[in-house]
């Protein structure tokens, strides 16, 4: 689908300066840790485990940062902020779901277009 | 009337009535002057009046008039008859002198005389005296006297009269016994006849006239389908408009030489009109005299008259050839994108902006296994796997309703539920007048068996790279676990050989030192090719003298050249001290690989090295380098696999051209690594020259570097710095193990804080990165204790805390906690090496965490 691209590989450009299997590695650990991550945040959220979920959420953060997937970036921040000031709990569950949407296409078209 | 008086008269003077010719004395009897009959008794044309027994002019005895006579009782029953005739009546003689006429000629022409009172006066005088009633006095004279002279019949001769009136004369010339008799005129006044046929003429040509200038073709039939009119239109040829009135459409068909399935087709539609009371409207097509077919549309409308009767049937056409042919046209255009549509083997379906199915082509049906019926009014998201609903909600239709178009791959579950793979391109139809509301056309192909190959080789690759990595681990660890050995043994050799070994150890010692040599090269080369492949090569970026790398690169196969008498030249094309940023050692490394297979496989001419600036741009530069022997060459069916690992161009040939065949690969990913291409041009028996080129970045002071925004290099000034890294996220180990290699820098990685504080207190560091939140020690606890450490130099190291906080404050926490430093992440390189450089810097300046 010709659709926005979600993440964006100028930050890995810029480390790995053409050695195209650092960058496939780096890509290959982004595809792990975040849907890893992801899996891990999705099941504290459905169990209320607030605790589990900031922990992830900050883990997983740094991760999308580095491919700079914004939205994403973004909810997890917020929810982070939430979980770790224990404010506003209620509305990580629907937070979690989208960033979960979009973490999911990232991962789906990174896979694409590196062939991975 | 005129008629049956003329009849009536005919039978009074053909009875017993005895004429016989008398005397005029107005040499009226002459031969040769025709005279009709003539009453017995004669008449004194002197007079004027009727001769006879004495009594008064309209006395009747006998009445003359030329050579026939005609006696009282004739002329009685004669003027009986005229006086009671309905119309103005007149009779003369060839003189023109009235015989007799009646009261209705008196009052038709208002005249003061009793008809009595006219008998024997002359019609000169009497037109003489109406000669101010009535108009065009000389062509009325001209006619009266052409009919006396002629003695022709006559009708409907018009007369008008100043007051209005129309009178219409008839003339008959009145012969009694083959004689001439005389002249009987009657007068009748006409007007309203006259003027109403006028009118209806009037309106007839007027009515005619619009019929006659439409273009539309007009005819009109009788019941019985004969013509009755035809327009111009209709028909042009005047002659045949005329010649067809009367006709049948079967007489047109015969003179015409046409179909009569023509003229059966009309009357079939006339019979109907006929038998239906009702218009009849049809398409007819023909041939016209150009042999063009042209289409007609006939309408066929029935007229009745008063009586309710059909009287006639009014037929009008219309050319509309163009409108069939566009029309034609039109079916066919739509015929065929129909069966592009159903024949098509892309499948093709339209929706609208909702996603519900409006049509579907029979090839989508048959992939979906179901009938089109199944799809219409459906919406797209009831064929996907719900866990893809998401893509055609959020995704799908939000780009194609704003962009106009989309592309992509979709999963879709058949009827069987079998799961295919659809990828499709489609586009948003929008009617610029919006007579069709937007929707959406879809062309798709079945990818699925695609999909499953590609998931299949795909398995497969990872399977085979996965083996690979196998063997290159294991090829590494084996050359690990060699290399210690063979370095040993290169060291013990080269003892042995310092401390003067006997003579017949002499060569063997050789032997074993040059073995071990190549054993170290090719474990070497398989290291740095491993290296190459995981990325875990990072290229230096420091300022460097292109031409002094390749004379010291060519330095090392001098000896051997000289030895083969071999040409060595250095064709450098470089300006003088032309240094640029790059990595000196990596070029030096494909500069040899190459220079020392030109050597081994050239044994007589020579080998040349070229440099030369490509192209330029304001910050980078492209050198061209090029490594030319006159040696074997290689064929050209090898050429394109010599690049690959473990293959040799000439692994036939002797034992001296041996190797592992790994150079031209590990040289291939070097030059790769500096953004290089690699290619050669070889001829066997004439030679080889190997290209290359590499994108070097310029070289400028450091001071022009660091005002330049664009520069994208960091200069190492620290020298080689060893750096304990503490991260748990995979990634972030990746990234920072790059920037610090990048930045030519040691490194060591743990994934917590405990790990580091152990590590620590096994080997030395410069400084310390720490993420703060890590599994079983944080970074913050893990820099408390490190700060408690009891040796001066550890546990004085500079902390720098790599964090993923945004909150503001946090800062505060880590620099309480002991670190000197923090660095959001994710970094960028030149930050990092400032960090770094500042940290240092203090440390250097006495700084102390004590």
């Amino acid at each position: 689908m010709d659709s926005e691209k979600l993440y964006d590989l100028s930050y890995m450009n810029q480390v790995t300066k053409g050695n195209t299997a650092l960058l496939e590695k780096l890509c290959q650990a982004f595809i792990t840790g975040a849907s890893q991550g992801i899996a891990t945040l999705e099941t504290a959220s459905e169990a209320g485990n607030i605790d589990l979920v900031q922990e992830t959420s900050h883990t997983l953060k740094t991760t999308l940062a580095t491919m700079n997937v914004r939205e994403a970036t973004a909810l997890l921040i917020l929810i982070n902020k939430s979980a770790r000031l224990k404010v506003n709990t209620e509305e990580i569950p629907a937070m979690v779901e989208r960033a979960a949407v979009i973490i999911r296409d990232a991962v789906t078209q990174l896979k694409n277009d590196l062939q991975l | 009337m005129n008629i049956n008086l003329h009849q009536q008269l005919r039978i009074l003077l053909s009875s017993n009535f005895h004429l016989k010719p008398v005397t005029t004395g107005l040499n009226c009897a002459e031969e040769g002057n025709p005279v009709s009959f003539m009453p017995s008794r004669t008449t004194s044309r002197s007079s004027g009046t009727p001769a006879g027994n004495g009594k008064g002019t309209h006395e009747p005895g006998y009445y003359t008039t030329g050579q026939v006579n005609v006696d009282s009782h004739t002329y009685e029953w004669l003027n009986m008859l005229i006086s009671s005739m309905p119309h103005a009546t007149l009779v003369t003689d060839a003189l023109r002198n009235i015989i007799i006429t009646n009261q209705q000629f008196c009052n038709l022409f208002n005249l003061s005389k009793t008809p009595q009172e006219l008998v024997g006066y002359n019609t000169v005088d009497l037109l003489g005296d109406v000669s101010n009633d009535l108009m065009d006095m000389m062509n009325l004279t001209l006619r009266i006297t052409e009919l006396y002279d002629t003695r022709k019949p006559a009708d409907n001769d018009e007369m008008h009269l100043r007051d209005g009136r129309i009178l219409s004369r008839g003339h008959r010339p009145l012969y009694f016994r083959n004689e001439f008799f005389g002249h009987l005129w009657t007068y009748s006044d006409e007007t309203e006849r006259i003027q109403a046929r006028k009118k209806l003429n009037e309106q007839r040509d007027f009515y005619e006239n619009i019929l006659n200038s439409i273009p539309t073709e007009i005819a009109v039939f009788s019941p019985d389908h004969r013509y009755q009119f035809v327009n111009p239109a209709a028909v042009k040829d005047a002659a045949l408009r005329r010649w067809i009135i009367g006709k049948t459409d079967a007489d047109y068909c015969v003179f015409r030489g046409k179909d009569m399935a023509i003229a059966e087709n009309r009357r079939q539609h006339l019979r109907q009109v006929a038998t239906t009371g009702k218009s009849q409207a049809y398409l007819e097509k023909l041939i016209n005299r150009h042999k063009e077919e042209v289409s007609v549309h006939r309408t066929l409308n029935p007229a009745y008259n008063q009586q309710g009767e059909l009287e006639m049937v009014i037929g009008y056409s219309m050319d509309v050839t163009e409108q069939e042919n566009i029309k034609e046209q039109a079916l066919y255009n739509e015929r065929k994108y129909k069966d592009l549509f159903n024949y098509s083997q892309e499948l093709i379906c339209m929706h609208d902006l909702q996603g519900n199915i409006e049509k579907a082509n029979p090839a989508l049906c048959a992939v979906m296994e179901m009938p089109e019926s199944k799809f219409i009014g459906k919406n797209l998201k009831n064929f996907l796997p719900e866990q893809d609903h998401h893509l055609l909600t959020d995704t799908y239709l939000p780009t194609i309703r704003t962009g106009g178009r989309a592309k992509g791959l979709f999963r879709f579950n058949t009827h069987s539920g079998r799961r295919i793979y659809l990828l499709f391109q489609n586009y948003k139809i929008v009617h610029p007048k919006g007579e069709l509301p937007p929707y959406i056309i879809s062309f798709a192909q079945d990818v699925t068996d695609r999909i499953q190959a590609e998931r299949q080789v795909k398995e497969a690759k990872k399977v085979v790279e996965e083996t690979a990595k196998v063997k290159e681990k294991f090829l590494t660890n084996m050359s690990h676990e060699i290399r210690e050995p063979m370095l040993r043994i290169k060291e013990m050799a080269t003892e042995l050989i310092n401390n003067v070994p006997a003579v017949r150890q002499q060569s063997a010692l050789d032997k074993i030192f040059n073995s071990s040599v190549h054993v170290l090269d090719v474990l070497s080369d398989i290291l740095d090719l491993e290296k190459a492949s995981a990325g875990d090569i990072v290229l230096e970026h420091a300022g460097f003298d292109v031409a002094v790398a390749i004379y010291n690169a060519m330095a090392s196969f001098r000896e051997e050249t000289d030895r083969k008498n071999l040409r060595f030249v250095f064709d450098n094309r470089l300006p003088p001290d032309f240094e640029v940023i790059g990595d000196a050692k990596r070029l030096a490394q494909a500069l040899e690989n190459l220079i020392g297979n030109a050597v081994k496989f050239t044994h007589e001419g020579g080998i040349t090295v070229s440099v030369q600036i490509e192209k330029e741009s304001p910050l980078d530069v492209t050198l061209h380098f090029s490594i030319k022997d006159s040696g074997i060459g290689i064929d050209e069916d090898k050429l394109i696999q010599i690049f690959q690992p473990f293959m040799q161009a000439h692994d036939h040939h002797k034992k001296q051209y041996a190797g592992a065949g790994l150079g031209l690969a590990l040289t291939k990913k070097l030059i790769s690594l500096q953004n290089g291409t690699i290619w050669v041009e070889s001829r066997p028996k004439k030679g080889s020259t190997f290209h290359f080129n590499i994108v070097y970045h310029k070289f400028s002071d450091p001071e022009t570097i660091q005002n330049d925004v664009n520069f994208n290099s960091v200069i190492n000034r620290l020298g080689n710095v060893k750096v304990l890294l503490a991260e748990d996220n995979e990634i972030n180990q990746l990234l920072a193990r790059s920037v610090l290699q990048y930045l030519g820098f040691e490194s060591k990685t743990v994934s917590n804080g405990q790990e580091a504080l152990d590590l620590l207190q096994l080997e030395d560091f410069d400084v310390i990165l720490m993420d703060i939140q890590m599994p079983i020690k944080g970074g913050l606890e893990a820099t408390t204790e490190i700060r408690s450490l009891p040796h001066p130099h550890k546990k004085n190291i500079p902390i720098i805390a790599l964090t993923a906080s945004t909150l503001k404050g946090e800062e505060a926490r880590y620099l309480a906690a002991g670190m000197n430093a923090f660095i959001p992440k994710p970094f960028k390189e030149q930050d990092l090496y400032n960090i770094i450089e500042k940290v240092l810097g203090n440390r250097q300046q006495g700084g102390s965490n004590e």
